[in-house]
């Protein structure tokens, strides 16, 4: 089976071949405002982000394991010195999840598995972040006309200001590098660990699914089980909180949407 | 979004050359063309434009619509996000386009226009599967059956941009693909739905 690295052609000498790893890697990017006194750490790249105001700065870490990035989460809180509002609306978190030793077929499935999960995500960080020009939901946009095709072809016609954007995966005439992730950038600014623990446990989840399951089809799943049965499997740390109407509820259109990925008549 | 004269950068930012609503004007779909810190000029589908006084202060209410469908005078509409990136919250045609389903079948773009939105932000409409069928008979070239799916004059049936079933006049039956048989059975109650 094909993986991401060589159908994208991704170097693996970056971070001394730790990114050839397959369990769970992620990059994240704390978008923070309001900054007094900067941090110093050999694992965190900080960047000025002109989107920011009120001495607003991007935190970067590098690729790294959930516990990790907790511990980074942590460092960056705990030392960092911040005037008021430091976490304003145009503030948020990114996290990059490291795909590129998974198939593409199964990077497919887990696109498709999370369009048709994408309400539990948006549910997680509430409505202002759906309704924000910079991490627009899947099932807004004409998006799921593509999921039929091949993961390239999804990645050539993707848009950067998804909450869900598979860009990063290479180098392509929309994206401006190849790191073999997948982007998450739903979560708003926070300083909340419990709330940054949770949604990065929910991408853990959802990661280890695919990585665990690599032949798994949604399109096959979703005939014979609920949204609700699915989201129970894949991200127990979005679902368990709900009722299996509500998530049921919440997915009746992202069902339609997975389902147009298996085509539809010929014309 | 409460929009005064303290604030009139931000409305400039990211709604001037948008459309919106005022909370103090009702259902009125506004264009924004330009932002001052005393006043906002804009024009309705009548084109006369009006001064909102920002000394004053409004509610103003933007819409960001999600992907839908819907009836707009002899064909359907559908509707979409642009994710791509600009600063604007309002609609725009940045960030949103429309295309209509024509009398056979064909999704065409169509033009961003002040009449559209308002078919859709204020009585989105749909036709009911029987006056639909009766009205292809005269001008009627395509309709909007629910939010997700429509159907043009020569029996395509679509969810979204997508093809799922045909309608065949002559037995009154429609064809589609297994997986979407739930949907468009609850749609075409009624008819006989065989699958592929």
């Amino acid at each position: 089976m094909s993986l991401v690295k060589d159908v994208f052609t991704l170097s693996g000498s970056s971070y001394g071949g730790k990114l050839n790893n397959e369990d769970f890697l992620c990059g994240c990017e704390f978008e923070i405002e309001s900054v007094k006194t900067q941090i110093s750490h050999e694992d965190i790249q900080v960047v000025e982000d002109h989107s920011l105001r009120n001495q607003g700065y991007e935190y970067k870490t590098v690729p790294s394991t959930f516990k990790r990035t907790l511990e980074l989460f942590d460092y960056v809180h705990k030392n960092l010195k911040l005037g008021p509002d430091p976490f304003s609306h145009r503030t948020s978190i990114h996290v990059h999840v490291n795909v590129r030793n998974l198939p593409v077929n199964t990077v497919r499935q887990l696109v498709l598995t999370y369009a048709l999960l994408e309400p539990l995500f948006f549910n997680f960080v509430g409505p202002e972040r759906e309704h924000n020009i910079f991490c627009v939901p899947l099932s807004f946009t004409t998006l799921p006309s593509v999921y039929k095709k091949d993961i390239v072809y999804m990645h050539d016609n993707w848009h950067k200001y998804t909450a869900f954007n598979i860009l990063p995966l290479g180098i392509g005439k929309n994206s401006d590098a190849g790191l073999g992730t997948i982007e998450f950038r739903h979560l708003y600014g926070t300083a909340d660990r419990k709330v940054f623990e949770t949604w990065l446990t929910a991408l853990k989840q959802l990661y280890d699914f695919f990585n665990q399951n690599r032949d798994y089809d949604v399109t096959k799943d979703i005939v014979s089980r609920s949204p609700a049965q699915i989201a129970l499997d894949v991200i127990p740390a979005l679902a368990s909180k709900h009722g299996t109407a509500t998530i049921n509820n919440m997915c009746a259109d992202s069902v339609l949407d997975v389902k147009l990925s298996v085509g539809g008549l010929a014309k | 979004m409460f929009v005064n004269s303290q604030n009139f950068d931000d409305v400039k930012k990211y709604f001037q050359h948008t459309y919106v609503k005022f909370k103090e004007t009702g259902d009125h779909i506004w264009h924004i063309d330009t932002v001052s810190p005393q006043e906002i000029l804009c024009t309705d589908k009548s084109k006369e434009q009006v001064g909102i006084d920002l000394t004053i202060g409004y509610n103003l209410e933007y819409i960001l619509p999600r992907k839908a469908v819907f009836q707009f005078g002899r064909r359907a509409i559908m509707l979409s996000r642009i994710p791509a990136r600009q600063w604007k919250k309002g609609m725009c045609k940045a960030n949103t386009a429309f295309h209509t389903l024509s009398a056979d079948g064909s999704w065409l773009s169509y033009g961003f226009e002040i009449d559209l939105i308002e078919g859709f932000v204020n009585k989105p409409s749909y036709y009911p599967v029987e006056q639909a069928l009766k009205d292809f008979q005269n001008d009627l070239e395509s309709v909007a059956l629910t939010p997700r799916i429509s159907m043009s004059k020569n029996g395509k049936i679509y969810i979204d941009s997508v093809l799922v079933a045909r309608y065949t006049e002559e037995d009154q039956k429609i064809t589609c693909r297994k997986i979407f048989a739930p949907e468009i059975s609850k749609v075409f109650s009624g008819f006989k739905v065989s699958t592929l």
